[in-house]
């Protein structure tokens, strides 16, 4: 499952969380691609024409960022979460 | 003074004899300390660091900067400066809103108060002059009824900065509010007005922006930090950025999900409902407006409207609060902290404050220290001991008293999540290691505000750093204290950070004020003003071991996902940041004070 925040819920038309059953063995990118495939509004605001992460985005896995994992190539397991932010800050 | 920006107007106001005395800026200190909190910390420690807190001899300085109230943007803000009665350190607290401006387009810089008044008096200000009046009518009055008749007495292009009963009564950590709902809100500076008998200041002043030195120069530069604070991908964007769309309450969810959220006392570092009082989840369901600043696009301001038991029309319900008075007591019903940020706007006191004094409480409770029954999230309660604390009846003026100091009473400091006397604000430094640096080291007691770390371990800014690495914290943390020093001074909001750098506010402050200076110049500035301060401090008492964290922070790992296993690494953070300083274990030497040129 694929859950967003901020102004990437907003972008997606107001959906929190979005199903995705990815295989055995894929990655992070997969589950983000096959995401934008369903919200297509999201195309270019988390990952950039190049295939990385857009500058101040955050994307984590079980609350560990993915920059101190293996970044996109990360390989999901069963029933983990991917949590997606937008650039957030405040005080 | 030749120096462009400053109306070169100090008013020394003297409470017990009545007089107002006028004085221009010394230009050196306003080289070396520019304005705004900079500038207050210097008449402060000018004052001298023993004073007691409460008494007349304590110097209340009300600051702006040579930015405030000029076209650059996000300069709506004003500094006010004294010793706290809370952690008995040198503080600043500063608000938002139009006083900041009009200060400046009142004529003044600074006013800076002295004394004790025979009986309660508000000080008027208009037109280069300060005049004091009675304010018998208004003891006793909360902050919304205050401002109201000041405003119908005063009329237009007014701002009211007042005190409400929680100052009166010296709550310790009683807050200014400036035009009903932007505080001033850490260290007790309402209390200091409360001992003083100085109710409000009235500051009304049409719009006179000034104009800067070069003008040339200053069209480039205020361009170009625009544009990096109007970029669609920053935070800052307005209508798009998360800050801009959301407020600061863009932030609850996502120290949620790293596990830097603490809840119940930070017994917890994530909280199962912090969902429901999200950012997110406000503006899907008691969003109103998003009000402003002086000269500011961001409109962070969330403005609420609740119905029911809490019904409430108000502004602003900030992640801090929310937190606080939320997740750190259990509480999932964003009602009713809508609720308790207006009581705490109309008592005139700190919400991080209360909401930690209410966590605490609550643990105190659950462990069986105090007869009273007050469970997490036990909402109505919340509400009757908001208002104990600001009349401080009952164990409400035990907690009125500050966290550390009730927790001491209540017979278990270690319940206390402060830090020189000041409670901890919404992020957990077992998830969040720069914060525990942070807190640790600020001079004004746990603060965010001083080196907001969250800014690199979050956004990215200046750059990313990992949350739970603890390498780099120390001089990271000491690089933001020296930033974020100088933007207090201009007065600038902390927010501009999250877009500009050193380089876009040296080319607006040298703009603005003809003084040329570099990126790294500011940032010597910077470092001057926070020498400065633990100076202060030091001769005030706070010497070896004066740095440090609630044992929690330190010995309770983290149970939560993404930070799972972890505690703050302080000391080894602490070594790195005093190699940084140049200071031996809390103490500015002789030589960093002449390097400096602090003496």
């Amino acid at each position: 499952m694929v859950r967003l925040y901020a102004t990437l819920r907003a972008r997606a038309g107001g959906v929190r969380d979005v199903e995705i059953d990815w295989r055995s063995g894929a990655s992070v990118g997969d589950a983000i691609r096959e995401l934008i495939a369903r919200k297509p509004n999201l195309e270019g605001y988390i990952i950039d024409a190049a295939g990385r992460v857009v500058p101040y985005v955050s994307v984590f896995i079980e609350g560990r960022d993915i920059r101190y994992l293996d970044g996109l190539a990360t390989v999901l397991a069963d029933q983990q979460e991917i949590a997606i932010f937008p650039p957030v800050a405040g005080g | 003074m030749n120096l462009g920006g400053y109306a070169d107007r100090i008013a020394r106001i003297d409470l017990t004899s009545g007089q107002v005395a006028y004085e221009h800026i010394d230009e050196g200190d306003a080289r070396k300390y520019v304005g705004a909190r900079g500038l207050g910390v210097k008449y402060v420690f000018d004052n001298g660091p023993t004073v007691d807190p409460l008494g007349p001899d304590n110097l209340l300085c009300f600051m702006n900067g040579p930015l405030t109230g000029t076209e650059v943007t996000m300069s709506g803000r004003m500094a006010i400066v004294t010793k706290s009665p809370l952690t008995g350190t040198v503080t600043d607290s500063h608000h938002g809103g139009w006083s900041g401006a009009r200060l400046r387009w009142a004529g003044f810089d600074g006013l800076l108060f002295k004394g004790r008044a025979a009986k309660p008096v508000y000080a008027y200000v208009e037109d280069g002059k300060v005049s004091l009046r009675d304010a018998s009518d208004l003891w006793g009055k909360g902050i919304h009824e205050t401002v109201g008749a000041l405003l119908a007495r005063h009329g237009d292009d007014t701002s009211v900065i007042a005190i409400g009963q929680a100052g009166e009564r010296l709550v310790r950590y009683a807050s200014f509010i400036n035009e009903n709902d932007r505080a001033s809100g850490r260290g007790g500076t309402g209390a200091v007005a409360g001992s003083k008998q100085l109710k409000a200041v009235v500051i009304k002043a049409k719009k006179a922006i000034p104009k800067a030195k070069n003008k040339d120069a200053f069209k480039i530069a205020h361009q170009r930090a625009l544009a990096v604070l109007m970029d669609e991908a920053t935070v800052t964007s307005p209508r798009k950025g998360g800050l801009s769309v959301y407020g600061t309450n863009v932030l609850m969810n996502i120290t949620n999900t790293i596990g830097a959220l603490g809840a119940k006392n930070s017994q917890q570092t994530t909280f199962a409902a912090a969902e429901e009082i999200s950012g997110e989840k406000i503006k899907e369901t008691i969003l109103v407006h998003d009000p402003t600043c002086h000269a500011c696009p961001v409109a962070c301001k969330k403005e609420v409207e609740t119905h029911g038991k809490y019904a409430v029309r108000m502004e602003s319900f900030e992640y801090e609060p929310a937190w606080s008075l939320g997740a750190n007591c259990g509480n999932a019903n964003r009602d009713s902290i809508a609720y308790l940020i207006d009581l705490c706007n109309d008592y005139g006191m700190d919400a991080i404050e209360l909401g930690q004094v209410l966590g605490m409480a609550m643990e105190a409770s659950e462990k069986e220290l105090i007869k009273e029954r007050i469970e997490w999230g036990d909402t109505d309660r919340m509400v009757e001991l908001a208002h104990m604390v600001g009349r401080r009846e009952g164990i409400g003026d035990t907690m009125a008293e500050g966290t550390q100091r009730a927790a001491e009473t209540f017979g278990d400091v270690n319940m206390a999540m402060t830090v020189k006397g000041q409670s901890t604000p919404a992020y957990d430094p077992r998830g969040m290691k720069g914060m525990g640096i942070a807190y640790a080291t600020s001079n004004r007691g746990a603060c965010h505000l001083r080196a907001y770390t969250p800014a690199s371990e979050l956004l990215g800014v200046p750059e990313k750093t990992d949350p739970l690495a603890w390498e780099g914290k120390g001089k990271l943390t000491k690089l933001l204290q020296d930033l974020h020093a100088v933007s207090d001074s201009f007065d600038l909001c902390k927010f501009s950070a999250f877009a500009e750098g050193p380089e876009e506010y040296a080319a607006q402050y040298s703009a603005v004020t003809g003084v040329q200076v570099t990126g790294d110049d500011l940032l010597t500035i910077g470092e001057r003003i926070y020498n400065l301060e633990r100076y202060y401090n030091n001769l005030a008492g706070f010497r070896e071991g004066s740095d440090y964290l609630p044992k929690r922070f330190l010995e309770e790992p983290s149970t939560a996902k993404g930070s799972e296993g972890h505690v703050c690494e302080l000391d080894l953070m602490l070594k790195e940041y005093y190699e940084a300083r140049g200071w031996e274990n809390g103490v500015v030497p002789e030589r960093k004070l002449r390097e400096l040129q602090i003496v």
